[in-house]
């Protein structure tokens, strides 16, 4: 029977065992739980981002979810096979880019490694060229493409090796820390390519970034992960709309004042000003008591940024 | 997917290929100690020693062989495959349609088979200015019996190699074991002096390990060939040791890629 979602995992864990003294004699191990009894399901129509802290879980989920790494506990399946049998089928409909770890042949012009694809995945040179025509021009990489691979920037490099990710057009890809090491343009560029990439192939992605705006441009859905467990899944416009809050910056006539406003409204104050934060989008009522109230001289609304947002989420946990 | 293989051996040549002072430097690697041994024969038999009940011609046409078989058979470390376990390069290709085995197969003759063709050249350079001296006694039978035994020898040789290599799942340090076999390995193959000028039980135990069967038997079988029977009972031999390493090496994998922790 075929089950409905692409991606289901059921009580997953995943524990491992740390050497944590280098006795020779008596070495000694402790256990680590890096993902810890989570359950979810993802349907390829929408790309995933997976946020969290370092040792949150989020490369380790990657690596179980494609197979390279067995869990300790649970069940994952993913395009109706259990990814650890490392069937065929599978492999034919997967991708994987892990970022800084290279595939291509360093010393030999970079078009001729990204080719041994096509050997690979049984598609003809025409349908080579035709795809590497669409995603070298959607990667500006036209020119680059015909010099090896030492002789290439790092954002070059990473374009190259992302490209020979899925050029074979998986139905999922995974991409862990795409976007490590480049610059903002470059980053900019990858995020645009995989958005393209999406819409235009049908392609779905599931993204594990330290940089917010890797998932916050790409990804609808996403997962927060903390300590190995979920804490949220779900829409990522619910999960910021959610969490979003406005600045309000006072401006009054003395410190005096403000310290009153802070003091009844719960702000901070610093000179003449203060400051008070809102959830949502409480804050006009009571801007309107307090200007009814005290001397304000000027004010100011503040809405939260999205990356800041996410970073607050991650940072209270 | 055959045409996979066929590609990536392409690939791997223009790479082997592409450093040029690297190819002309590995004639010297094989020129040198090749050298080295036939002088060091030839003093020995003017003083009036010998090794074994080997004659001077037929030692000498030992090393000249010994070195293309060493240079095609003998185990060598693979960096590739350890390094893909221990720093986690092993991820992507767990996730291609293809063998890991084969793919890495592919490559290592592949590279070889440059190093092949030097020593190949480097020798028969050698044995045109030194025959004077000697003949390789090469016949028909001597032949077809060696390219059967080599292509056992490649198989086997390959799959000590990989099996060696995969031991990184359980052991991330290991250069201790191989910094011993790569001192003991040359004289167990016959790569240094053929195995039966060893004595006694000695030589009863070099000769019945499979490095034996990597170099000293295809190079002394070109050297003198054999009655088919004998060659025949060589052969199974070889082909119960590709066996028993094959068993060894899928079991470790099995067993490896459950340890596995996909570094990175």
């Amino acid at each position: 029977m075929e089950s409905s979602s692409a991606i289901e995992v059921k009580a997953l864990s995943k524990v491992y065992k740390v050497k944590t003294s280098s006795s020779f004699w008596k070495p000694t191990y402790k256990l680590i739980e890096a993902v810890s009894d989570i359950s979810f399901t993802h349907n390829a129509e929408k790309n995933l981002g997976v946020f969290g802290k370092n040792g949150a879980g989020k490369t380790t989920l990657i690596k179980m979810l494609t197979g390279i790494l067995h869990p300790s506990a649970g069940s994952i399946r993913v395009l109706d096979s259990i990814p650890q049998k490392l069937v065929t089928d599978f492999k034919m409909n997967i991708g994987l880019f892990q970022g800084g770890r290279g595939q291509l042949i360093w010393d030999i012009p970079a078009i001729d490694s990204i080719e041994l694809s096509r050997h690979i995945y049984g598609y003809s040179k025409e349908e080579f060229v035709r795809r590497l025509g669409i995603f070298s021009e959607a990667l500006n990489i036209t020119n680059e493409i015909h010099q090896p691979l030492r002789n290439m920037s790092l954002g070059q490099r990473t374009k190259m090796e992302l490209l020979y990710s899925f050029i074979h057009l998986p139905r999922i890809v995974f991409l862990d820390e795409p976007t490590s090491g480049l610059d903002v343009i470059s980053r900019d560029s990858l995020r645009k390519f995989i958005n393209f990439c999406h819409e235009e192939f049908g392609i779905c992605f599931i993204i594990c970034s330290h940089n917010v705006k890797d998932i916050l441009d790409c990804c609808d859905t996403c997962l927060v992960m903390h300590k190995g467990k979920i804490l949220y899944q779900g829409d990522t416009a619910y999960l910021l709309e959610k969490h979003s809050h406005e600045k309000v910056v006072l401006h009054t006539d003395s410190h005096m004042t403000a310290q009153k406003i802070a003091s009844d409204y719960n702000g901070r104050v610093a000179g003449n000003m203060v400051v008070l934060d809102f959830d949502g989008d409480a804050s006009s009522p009571t801007i309107c008591d307090i200007v009814g109230k005290h001397a304000i001289v000027d004010f100011k609304v503040e809405k939260k940024d999205n990356e800041d947002i996410i970073v607050e989420i991650l940072s209270h946990e | 997917m055959n045409n996979y293989y066929y590609g990536l051996a392409r690939q791997t040549l223009k790479e082997g290929m592409a450093y040029r002072t690297n190819f002309i430097l590995s004639f010297l690697v094989v020129l040198i100690p090749l050298l080295g041994q036939l002088l060091l024969v030839r003093f020995v038999y003017q003083n009036g020693s010998s090794l074994g009940s080997w004659e001077l011609s037929s030692l000498l046409a030992y090393f000249l062989l010994a070195r293309v078989t060493s240079e095609a058979f003998s185990i060598t470390t693979w960096w590739d495959i350890k390094n893909d376990i221990k720093n986690g390069g092993l991820n992507n290709h767990l996730l291609k349609p293809y063998r890991y085995f084969w793919h890495n197969f592919t490559v290592y003759y592949t590279l070889k088979s440059i190093s092949i063709s030097v020593a190949i050249i480097i020798t028969y350079a050698t044995y045109v200015v030194v025959r004077g001296s000697f003949l390789v006694p090469i016949d028909f039978i001597s032949l077809i019996q060696f390219l059967v035994l080599s292509v056992v020898a490649a198989i086997l040789s390959f799959l000590l190699i990989f099996w060696l290599s995969i031991l990184a799942f359980f052991f991330l340090e290991i250069r201790f074991v191989e910094n011993l076999l790569s001192i003991l390995l040359p004289f167990m193959t016959g790569s240094i002096l053929p195995l039966d000028i060893f004595p006694g039980v000695c030589r009863t135990i070099l000769l019945s390990l499979p490095p034996a069967y990597l170099v000293y038997y295809p190079a002394r079988i070109l050297t003198r060939s054999m009655p088919w029977p004998d060659f025949l009972i060589l052969l199974s031999q070889a082909v119960l040791w590709v066996l028993v390493v094959w068993i060894a090496l899928t079991t470790t994998w099995r067993k490896g890629i459950m340890k596995y922790e996909a570094t990175g």
